[in-house]
C-alpha cells in the first residue's frame, strides 16, 4: 500500500552483515586464528599463507539479460532485465581440510525487471525491483587454484519485490502505486575461468523467482550473463 | 594494462547491457475513434467475475448521453485503479455470452391493481427483448420469497408465470435480493439482478447490508426500482449504489416498462476488460473517450 521503501528492504543488509559478523567472531572481515592448522591435502594445493587464516572474499559482480516472464503475467511481453551481486564467501580457510562449507557463498543480489505491460495499454508502466539474498554452493573445492576452474553452481534464496506502476490517462491524472511481495529465487550457472589472466569470470546464470501476489503467484525466470570481479582469496 | 581485446569484450557486454535491459517497447495506446457527436459519457460496472487468482474480469456497459451505447471502445480507452492504485488491463472485448436474467417482483398487498399490472408489463417487456440464446427466471416475493420459475429460454412458460402472480403480504426485499444473487451464483455469462418493490422491506431476515453483501460477494450488481411515491428510495439506492447497480424509480408505473428495458440494454452492450489484480478491495474503472471520461467502482472481496 506504501508508496513508499518501507523498513523491510534493511532487512537483508542487516541479515547480510550478521552473517559477515558470524563468520568472523570478532566481528572483523579478516581475522587470526592462533590454532595452527593442518596443511592441506587436497588436490595438493600450493596455497600458503597466514595458518588459520579466516577470509572473506567479497566478489562484486554485474549483470543482464533476457527475462522470460510466466504464471501471474498474462498479456505481458518478455524483456531484459538487469541486476547487480555481491558474492560473500565467508567461510574461506586456507590450509585447512577441505570441507562442504568452503563451497558455501552467499550473495546479495538487486534485481532490475522491467516490464512490458500489455500493448496498447493509455500510459502505464510498469517496474519490479527485488533485493534477494541467496545461498550458493558451487561445485568446487575453494582450496584449490580456482583461476582457471570452472565453477558451476546452484542457488536459493529469498527476497522482497517492488512492483511499481504508474498510469497516466486523462481519466485518472498520474497514479502510482508502489507493492511489495515477498518471494524466493532459484538458479543454476557456472562461472567461468578467468578472463585471460584478469580476475574477471563470466557467469552464464538462469535464475527463477517466484513473488506471492495478493493471492495468486508471479514467477520469471532470467537468462543472463553476469561478469564477476573474482580475485583470488587473500591468503 | 588492459589489452585491446579485453576493452572490446567489455564495450560488447555494456552495449549489450544497454539494449538488453533498456529496449522498453514504446506502444501506442489503442483507442477507438470518437463520435463528434457525443457530448457526454457514463459507465456502470453490473459484473465482475474471478477468472483466475490474479486476473479478473471487468463488466462495462459505456453509454453516450441518450443512452447509447459507445461503440469501437478499446484497451487504450479504459484505465483501471484497484484502491487507488493503478491496475493493468490486458484486454478488451465485447461480451456476446449468454445473458442470465433474474426479475425479482415485489407481489406484496400494496401491488394490488395498477402496480401488479405495471409490473407484469413491465417484466414481459424484458423477457420480449431477450434474445433466443438467453435465460430468464422469476422470483416473487411478499413476506415468503419464493422462486417461480428456475432460468429457462422459453418465454411464454415465463411470461404465463408473470401473468400468474398474485398480490398478498408483507414485503421482504432484502430476503428477495439475496435470493435473487444466490441464483445467479452458479450460471456463467451476463448476470443481471432486477429488484422491483412498492415499498419498504418490512419482513426481512436479512438487512440491507448483508443484500449487498451477497451481491458484492458473487460479482454482480442490484439493480434497484422503486414503484410508487410509499417505496424507500433511500434504502433501494444505496443497494444500488453500493453493488454498481442501477437505482430508478416510476411514480406512477406508466415508465416502468422503459425503465426496466433501459437497464436491459446496458448488459445486451455489455464489454468485458480482464486486468491482473495487484491489490484486493475497490475497482474502479475509468473511461477516456476523447476528452470525456466517465469512471465507475465496485467493491470487491
Amino acid at each position: 500500500m506504501s508508496s513508499r521503501f518501507s523498513t523491510t528492504w534493511l532487512v537483508f543488509p542487516a541479515l547480510a552483515l550478521t552473517l559477515l559478523l558470524s563468520a568472523s567472531p570478532a566481528g572483523a572481515v579478516r581475522l587470526s586464528d592462533t590454532k595452527s592448522s593442518k596443511p592441506t591435502q587436497a588436490g595438493g594445493s600450493s596455497m600458503s599463507g597466514e595458518d588459520g587464516d579466516t577470509n572473506i572474499r567479497l566478489i562484486p559482480a554485474f549483470n543482464f539479460g533476457y527475462n522470460k516472464l510466466g504464471k501471474g503475467y498474462e498479456g505481458y511481453s518478455d524483456l531484459g532485465n538487469a541486476g547487480l551481486d555481491l558474492y560473500i564467501q565467508p567461510f574461506r580457510a586456507p590450509n585447512q581440510p577441505t570441507k562442504a562449507k568452503h563451497n558455501m557463498l552467499f550473495r546479495f543480489s538487486f534485481d532490475y525487471f522491467p516490464l512490458q505491460v500489455p500493448k496498447q495499454n493509455l500510459g502505464l508502466k510498469e517496474d519490479m525491483y527485488s533485493a534477494n539474498l541467496a545461498f550458493v554452493y558451487q561445485f568446487h573445492k575453494l582450496n584449490l587454484q580456482t583461476e582457471q576452474a570452472w565453477l558451476p553452481f546452484f542457488s536459493l534464496g529469498i527476497g522482497r519485490y517492488l512492483d511499481m506502476v504508474k498510469l497516466n490517462s486523462a481519466a485518472t491524472g498520474t497514479v502510482q502505486r508502489n507493492r511489495q511481495y515477498s518471494g524466493f529465487n532459484a538458479s543454476v550457472g557456472m562461472a567461468l575461468p578467468w578472463f585471460k589472466n584478469f580476475p574477471i569470470r563470466v557467469v552464464p546464470e538462469i535464475r527463477y523467482h517466484r513473488v506471492k501476489v495478493v493471492d495468486s503467484i508471479a514467477t520469471n525466470m532470467t537468462y543472463q550473463i553476469g561478469l564477476a570481479y573474482w580475485p583470488k582469496a587473500k591468503q | 594494462m588492459i589489452r585491446p581485446i579485453s576493452r572490446s569484450f567489455a564495450a560488447v557486454l555494456v552495449v549489450a547491457a544497454l539494449t538488453g535491459t533498456g529496449c522498453r517497447r514504446a506502444t501506442q495506446a489503442l483507442m477507438g475513434d470518437t463520435d463528434a457527436a457525443v457530448s457526454s459519457v457514463s459507465m456502470t460496472i453490473p459484473q465482475v467475475d474471478t477468472q483466475t487468482n490474479n486476473v479478473y474480469r471487468i463488466f462495462v456497459s459505456a453509454l453516450d448521453q441518450a443512452g447509447n451505447p459507445l461503440a469501437g471502445l478499446q484497451i487504450g480507452n479504459f484505465s483501471i485503479l484497484e484502491n487507488g492504485g493503478p491496475g493493468v488491463p490486458i484486454d478488451v472485448a465485447t461480451v456476446n455470452e449468454p445473458l442470465y436474467v433474474v426479475l425479482v417482483i415485489d407481489r406484496s398487498g400494496s401491488m394490488a391493481g395498477s402496480n401488479t399490472t405495471a409490473a407484469n408489463n413491465a417484466a414481459i417487456a424484458v423477457v420480449n427483448a431477450l434474445a433466443p440464446t438467453d435465460y430468464a427466471a422469476l422470483i416473487e416475493f411478499d413476506n415468503v420469497v419464493r422462486i417461480t420459475s428456475g432460468f429457462t429460454s422459453d418465454k411464454s412458460a415465463i411470461i404465463n408465470f408473470i401473468n400468474a402472480g398474485q398480490p398478498l403480504g408483507a414485503t421482504a426485499v432484502y430476503d428477495a435480493t439475496v435470493e435473487g444473487a444466490k441464483l445467479l451464483l452458479n450460471v456463467h455469462g451476463r448476470r443481471m439482478l432486477l429488484v422491483l418493490t412498492d415499498g419498504d422491506d418490512n419482513s426481512s431476515t436479512n438487512t440491507s447490508d448483508d443484500a449487498i453483501k451477497n451481491v458484492n460477494d458473487r460479482g454482480l450488481s442490484a439493480n434497484m426500482v422503486g414503484l410508487g411515491g410509499s417505496s424507500g428510495p433511500t434504502a433501494l439506492d444505496h443497494i444500488a449504489s453500493e453493488t454498481g447497480g442501477v437505482f430508478a424509480q416510476s411514480l406512477t408505473g406508466s415508465d416502468l416498462d422503459t425503465i426496466f428495458l433501459g437497464i436491459l440494454t446496458r448488459y445486451q452492450n455489455l464489454m468485458s476488460i480482464r486486468y491482473r489484480r495487484r491489490e484486493s478491495g475497490r475497482v474502479t474503472a475509468y473511461l477516456n473517450y476523447g476528452n470525456l471520461t466517465a469512471s465507475a467502482s465496485k467493491q470487491l472481496d
